[in-house]
């Protein structure tokens, strides 16, 4: 019984029929209406609140705009002065890039892992859930920022217990091919919130899928990839988009490391936090923009990758059965 | 992400079973405490900071003060320049409920929409809705304060409050579509052959099963708006307007004499209400569709 | 758009345009006359709590003797006060009176955001008593954009106790560079490499720039272009080298922790034993050490010492303030009472009036006294302000830290760093 069911699990769903065609196009006009019900508040809100300044940030991008006189039209240079004239823009590419890689994976592993630890019925369930969340009710803070490079300076505490064992890393945060390191793991740390959404997807799965397998005698590891994982795999899509999406635009990290100035020597300058240097620092508004906008683009491309490919390999039971 | 590729550890499953019985559990607590004592350390040593006198805090590298004292608390809980800390907390825990309200009705709302009902415009709103939440902040946040500045409602909680009751913080739309795409559709369909409209399934099947979801977005929000710097930076000017973390701030100014102790104290202060908040809703996300009696 | 779905599409629209009518009543709030004659004008600054507290004090006393005037207080940590000026001035809501500072100064008075203060007559808002050395620190192109809140200038501030300990001979004014590199190689000798005699300085423009004044150069000619060469940046550069490389001053990994707070500062760490500052800070050493630190002026290449009277922050009117005079009355009152003086005391930097400083100086203690004779010393050496340094002197300012570091790190060379920086220089004057 497991077996028919993983099948209906994995493989993909099935063609639409023409009924069904047609079917969703009546349904789709008699559902615009009470959809746009449903959509209203959004609806306002991205018309008041969100499409004004996105369409006015990108029109800056083709300007120069010192944030108090009038934007001026320069055309394409900002985006031309990024990769013919600004070292620093692409050094902040690549430092981004490698956080990218590194964070996110490394991010949602952890959360995966602890959220199966914790997903079992045992007791101090709901204090070990609150344990485990707790540096993630810290964010970026001030506070953070300090015990941070308390930890990793040198002669700090994790530069001593490496000196015991025999390994002199002279600090971490002190140095270029370590700082992002620091920031990395700041950010594995602060896992919580993924492990909460994968926690909440875990507890979303029917129990009776778990009975068959169990009925059936499949192994731990054999249950968890045939039933656990192709269930959790619409909150995994969600994670895996978000935690990309943010650790591309990853700006607090650096503030914890070089309190914002991308050191040392600009092995933490990622690409928002230089963004917002030349933005607020640099009264350049309209050079930020532009590289706002080509982060988008950037995004919305591995985003869109994401969508497409999701088609393969994400599961809903909701849908088109 | 196939399960063809992964050939099931048949016998390393047999050896745990003939092993399991009354260990496993302790084992369990063992290894889980050790992680939990690792992950916590930075907080240890942040509560340890905020008894520790002035002199101390920077320079002892020791964890434990060596002569706790209270100082700092007092100085925390005395607010800032005539400010009480109450103030702080008063307007934080406001900013924080509205946030929670306003972003569990709208995100829900509208994730019903994109997930369940079949409307024009949907891919293209889909993706522009995803596409909001690309672009930096930092780009934006100079046309939304004038918009808010022309709406009058600059130095007010208002700029922080109204765009979460407009579902524009697409992350918790987002979140909530991929849960309910992850309900069954049997259950619709039933409703609707009983002769349910979509308004009565989005209030009597959906919401109900996507209550996870709806608390995860809650104790995100509290937490986030808490933890938020930035946007209570530009919105709130007054100082009987400010929340905690502008008066975090406030304690350390590179430019004049920074106070490290009240600030550690203060920002002890500040987790406790995220903390309680976490610990009162956590235990709900574990009430999934399994336990509230669903049968797929 | 369907026909069904017109009617909730329709709601949406009325709502928004309800929502646009509400904002612009609510637009008419804000800081407009109240209902009884009087005016209302905003006041920003940065600062700590401590500083928030004396300024508010002030402020209150301000209220008192001038009844028609409602003064609304906005202040924050200097970290997100500029992005949030900066924003407010976009979004045409700038505060009436700014706490304003030197480096972005030009940013703002180019732009025409800040008024010319020489509109206002001796009686509305008094200069002629504020400090020669720093009367003109807000001056562009004969018109007055800024008066200084408070006097600063550079120092070598230095842990004297441990110092004296050492038995090595305390640094006197008038020392050179050479000196100060002797001293410092006797001090890590006297604690076997333990700390060092000097923060490596390299992360400070500014004293670059008195380096550069020194030898009668500066950082920018009145034109807003480089006022040296190449060649100096390579010789800087070199005898910042040699001081690292014979262990006369901190090492990059120790430098780069450096963020601008005193507690990060090599000097608080026990790491070295003088640091680059301003005499504005010292009272974080004394808080933050425990102990006193005494101050030393800058080394010399010559005669002259090269330092300015620094306004330690300025003050300014917004162009578009609605109510200019209240807000020069305030601002007259922050700089030239003496009861206001006496309030504040040294938050901002030595008093700028002279008669307030004087007054407040009577009165001072502990570390604002070492501050205050400091600055008495160097009263006759010290220079008059430079012009207020333009637009784009915070990117290159930036620039220089980061070459200084890259530089330390050793990942490239002098030569490259020079080259890359008069680059940067050109891209953005």
């Amino acid at each position: 019984m497991v077996a028919q069911q993983v099948e209906a699990v994995t493989s993909p769903p099935p063609q639409e029929s023409k009924r069904d065609q047609a079917r969703r196009k009546r349904n789709a006009k008699g559902q615009t209406g009470v959809a746009y019900l449903f959509l209203s508040p959004w609806m306002i809100g991205a018309l008041l609140l969100t499409v004004g300044p996105m369409v006015a940030s990108l029109y800056l991008s083709f300007t120069n705009y010192n944030l108090f006189t009038a934007p001026e039209w320069v055309g394409l240079d900002n985006y031309v002065r990024l990769f013919t004239e600004d070292d620093r823009f692409l050094s902040s590419v690549s430092v981004t890039l490698r956080y990218v890689l590194l964070s996110a994976p490394l991010k949602l592993a952890a959360a995966l892992a602890v959220a199966m630890l914790l997903n079992r019925p045992r007791k101090g369930q709901g204090f070990y859930r609150s344990a485990f969340y707790a540096p993630s009710l810290l964010g970026a803070s001030v506070a953070i920022a300090l015990v941070w490079r308390a930890l990793f300076t040198d002669s700090g505490t994790v530069d001593t217990l490496l000196q015991k064992v025999g390994i002199n890393t002279g600090g971490w945060i002190n140095q270029p091919q370590y700082a992002t390191i620091v920031i990395v793991i700041l950010a594995v740390w602060q896992f919580g919130a993924p492990m909460v959404i994968f926690l909440a997807g875990l507890k979303q799965i029917p129990q009776d899928l778990y009975d068959a397998a169990a009925v059936d005698g499949a192994s731990k590891w054999k249950t968890f990839t045939s039933v656990t994982l192709p269930m959790l795999t619409p909150v995994v899509f969600f994670n895996l988009v978000m935690e990309i999406i943010n650790s591309f635009q990853a700006f607090t990290g650096a503030f914890v490391v070089s309190n914002g100035q991308g050191g040392p020597a600009d092995s933490t300058l990622f690409y928002t936090l230089y963004l917002y240097q030349r933005g607020f620092s640099d009264f350049q508004m309209g050079y930020a923009s532009a590289m706002a906008w080509l982060l988008l683009l950037v995004i919305a491309l591995v985003t869109g990758l994401l969508f497409w490919s999701s088609g393969r390999w994400v599961f809903y039971s909701g849908e088109d059965k | 992400m196939s399960t063809a590729t992964v050939t099931p550890p048949k016998q390393a499953a047999t050896h745990t079973k003939a092993k399991s019985g009354r260990w496993r559990p302790a084992v369990w607590h063992v290894i889980v405490t050790a992680i939990v004592l690792l992950l916590l350390y930075p907080i240890i040593w942040l509560v340890a900071a905020s008894f520790k006198p002035a002199d101390e805090v920077v320079t002892s590298l020791s964890i434990l003060p060596d002569n706790p004292t209270l100082e700092n608390y007092t100085a925390a809980f005395d607010g800032i320049a005539g400010v009480s800390f109450w103030s702080f907390l008063g307007n934080s825990l406001f900013v924080a409920i509205g946030s929670v309200v306003g972003n569990v009705v709208s995100c829900v709302l509208a994730a019903y929409a994109f997930a369940r009902l079949r409307f024009r415009m949907r891919g293209l709103m889909f993706a522009f809705m995803i596409g909001t939440i690309m672009l930096p902040y930092h780009v934006v946040l100079i046309p939304q304060y004038i918009i808010f500045q022309q709406m009058g409602m600059v130095d007010s909680f208002w700029p922080l409050i109204l765009p979460k009751f407009l579902a524009t913080e697409a992350f918790f739309v987002f979140l909530i579509i991929q849960f309910m795409r992850g309900l069954p559709r049997e259950l619709d369909e039933a409703a609707r052959i009983d002769g349910c409209g979509p308004i009565r399934i989005f209030f009597h099947i959906i919401l109900p099963l996507v209550r996870p979801a709806l608390i995860t977005t809650a104790i995100f929000t509290f937490i986030w708006t808490w933890n938020d710097f930035f946007s209570q930076l530009i919105y709130l000017s007054t100082p009987s307007n400010y929340t905690l973390p502008l008066a975090l701030r406030l304690f350390i100014d590179q430019t004049s004499v920074s106070a490290y102790g009240p600030m550690f104290a203060m920002s002890v202060l500040t987790l406790i209400p995220i903390g309680l908040f976490f610990l009162a809703f956590q235990r709900f996300l574990v009430q999934g569709v399994s336990t509230t009696g669903l049968k797929g | 758009m369907g026909v069904q779905g017109s009617s909730p599409w329709r709601r949406g629209v009325t709502a928004l345009s309800a929502l646009a009518v509400l904002g612009a009543v609510g637009a008419c709030g804000g800081t407009n006359d109240g209902g009884d004659g009087d005016v209302t004008i905003r006041f920003t600054w940065w600062g700590s709590d401590d500083r928030a507290r004396l300024t508010e004090e002030a402020v209150a006393l301000f209220q008192e003797r001038n009844p028609g005037i409602n003064v609304v207080t906005s202040y924050s940590a200097f970290d997100g006060y500029f992005e949030k000026l900066a924003t407010e001035t976009a979004g045409g809501n700038p505060p009436d009176v700014i706490q304003m500072d030197y480096a972005y100064l030009r940013e703002y008075a180019d732009r025409g955001v800040l008024a010319d203060l020489n509109q206002f007559s001796e009686d509305q808002l008094g200069t002629e008593e504020i400090t020669p050395l720093l009367a003109t620190s807000g001056e562009i192109d004969g018109a007055l954009y800024a008066l200084p809140m408070g006097q600063n200038t550079h120092t070598f501030a230095y842990d004297v106790e441990r110092w004296t300990e050492t038995g090595v001979g305390l640094p006197e004014p008038g020392w050179s560079w050479e000196d100060w590199f002797d001293a410092s190689l006797e001090l890590a000798e006297a604690t076997d490499g333990e700390s060092v005699g000097l923060t490596d300085f390299g992360w400070s423009w500014e004293t670059f720039q008195v380096w550069l004044r020194q030898q009668d150069k500066d950082l920018y000619t009145e034109d807003a272009e480089l006022a040296f060469e190449r060649a100096d940046v390579v010789e800087y550069m070199e005898l910042l080298e040699r001081f690292r490389s014979e262990g006369a001053s901190t090492e990059g990994s120790v430098t780069a922790q450096i963020d601008g707070a005193v507690e990060n500062s090599p000097v608080s760490r026990g790491l070295a034993f003088a640091d680059f500052s301003w005499d504005s800070t010292v009272p974080s050493f004394f808080s933050v050490l425990g102990r006193p630190v005494a101050l030393a002026p800058m080394p010399r290449i010559g005669e002259r010492v090269g330092q300015f009277a620094k306004p330690a922050m300025l003050v300014s009117i917004a162009e578009r303030s609605d109510h200019k005079e209240a807000a020069a009355a305030l601002v007259d009152f922050l700089l030239n009472d003496e009861d206001a003086g006496k309030i504040q005391g040294t938050t901002r930097g030595m008093p700028v009036n002279e008669s307030v400083r004087e007054a407040v100086g009577a009165e001072l203690e502990g570390a604002d006294e070492v501050v205050y004779e400091y600055e008495e010393l160097l009263a006759d050496e010290l220079e008059e302000t430079p012009p207020p340094p333009p637009p784009g002197n915070s990117t290159l300012k930036r620039e220089w830290e980061r070459l200084n570091q890259v530089v330390a790190f050793g990942q490239i060379s002098i030569d490259e760093a020079a080259d890359q920086f008069l680059n940067r220089a050109q891209q953005e004057l």
